[in-house]
């Protein structure tokens, strides 16, 4: 069993197991040798790690992406929004947690809730105009008319018609 | 919950011990101050995400983020080039290339690290990839000249070894069938 504290102080205890989806973790332990001490994860709060521990754990056991495969087999991989049933269900969260979920992965190295987590955010804006997408994320438009005349005509092509 | 700030002066403090544990040679202690530095440090960049308005509606100035942000990449490239360090000692050598690729990853001009995971390859007895990254290094930084003919000389000689051993092996397979085939025909 593998001890973890959260930013907020609070305790979890996991399997080794379902842990060591995390490669950050997983390289600790090898390196360091399992001990008693908890392992401070002071950049993830409670609410989010006990997400993410619910996804190491439904995901145990199954095989961890190899460390160097980042360029080639990965493409297949980064094509598809596909996500599973359980995937979509456990990622149906708001906004605010999404991208702490997604934060928390990239942070314990977790690649495919990672990827879970981005596909997730790329179908929220899969065929919204900007401004859609702009109220979606709260992001304000800083373009002068001139420059979103300018940039409209230029992507003109990549318009659906 | 603990500032970007409070979270860094940590990091820092953790690799400040590892140095020291690799400088008095206790590896082990070292590595895992190194890890514990990077629990703190890694995932600090969270605030460029915030400061791109995606977690935190409110912003922190930019100037700020920014100086903030390069200097823990540059603590983070250390760490790893260092923790390479410690996985040689220890020879283990695949962990070694991986952490010395990851530093590389921040900054490809991080000479000791190059120097570290070409070692690693050569190692792994990966001598094309090894001797390519050990050119390399002689050709941009030619301060290293020395110690790169030093390495490529060994695993040279460690290449020729296994070559010499191999064709030894498959000579004395040839023998030992007709060596074989003689006793059949005289049994």
């Amino acid at each position: 069993m593998v001890v973890l504290v959260t930013s907020d102080n609070e305790q979890f205890t996991a399997d080794k197991e379902v842990v060591e989806r995390s490669v950050l973790i997983k390289n600790m332990l090898e390196d360091v040798g399992e001990s008693d001490q908890p392992i401070p994860l002071p950049n993830v709060s409670s609410s989010v790690l006990k997400k993410v521990l619910e996804y190491c754990e439904h995901h145990r056991g199954e095989p961890l992406p190899a460390p160097d495969a980042d360029s080639s087999q990965d493409d297949t991989r980064k094509r598809t929004t596909d996500i599973s049933e359980w995937d979509q269900k456990f990622i149906t969260v708001d906004q605010e947690m999404l991208f702490e979920i997604i934060l928390a992965a990239n942070y314990l190295d977790i690649k495919s809730l990672l990827d879970v987590g981005c596909k997730t955010v790329a179908n929220m804006i899969k065929g919204k105009t900007p401004e859609e997408i702009r109220k979606l994320f709260n992001i304000v438009n800083d373009f002068t008319p001139e420059e979103e005349a300018q940039i409209k005509k230029e992507n003109e092509w990549a318009e659906d018609r | 919950m603990a500032s970007a700030e409070e979270k860094l002066a940590v990091g820092k403090k953790h690799k400040e011990t590892a140095d020291q544990a690799f400088k008095n040679g206790d590896v082990q202690a070292a590595l895992a101050s190194y890890h514990s530095a990077m629990l703190y440090l890694q995932g600090l960049d969270k605030s460029a995400m915030a400061s791109l308005g995606m977690v935190n509606p409110s912003p922190p100035k930019e100037g700020e983020a920014l100086k903030q942000k390069t200097e823990v990449d540059e603590l983070v490239e250390k760490i790893y080039a260092n923790m390479s360090a410690c996985h040689l000692k220890k020879e283990n050598w695949k962990r070694a290339e991986e952490t010395a690729s990851k530093a590389l990853a921040k900054n490809d001009k991080n000479y000791k690290a190059m120097f570290r995971k070409a070692k690693a390859l050569g190692e792994q007895r990966f001598f094309e990839k090894a001797e390519k990254l050990f050119l390399e290094i002689k050709e941009k930084n030619p301060s290293d000249a020395a110690a790169v003919d030093h390495e490529l000389a060994r695993f040279r000689a460690i290449d020729k070894e296994l070559e010499k051993a191999n064709r030894e092996k498959l000579k004395g397979f040839l023998n030992k069938s007709k060596k074989s085939d003689g006793e059949k025909a005289s049994a």
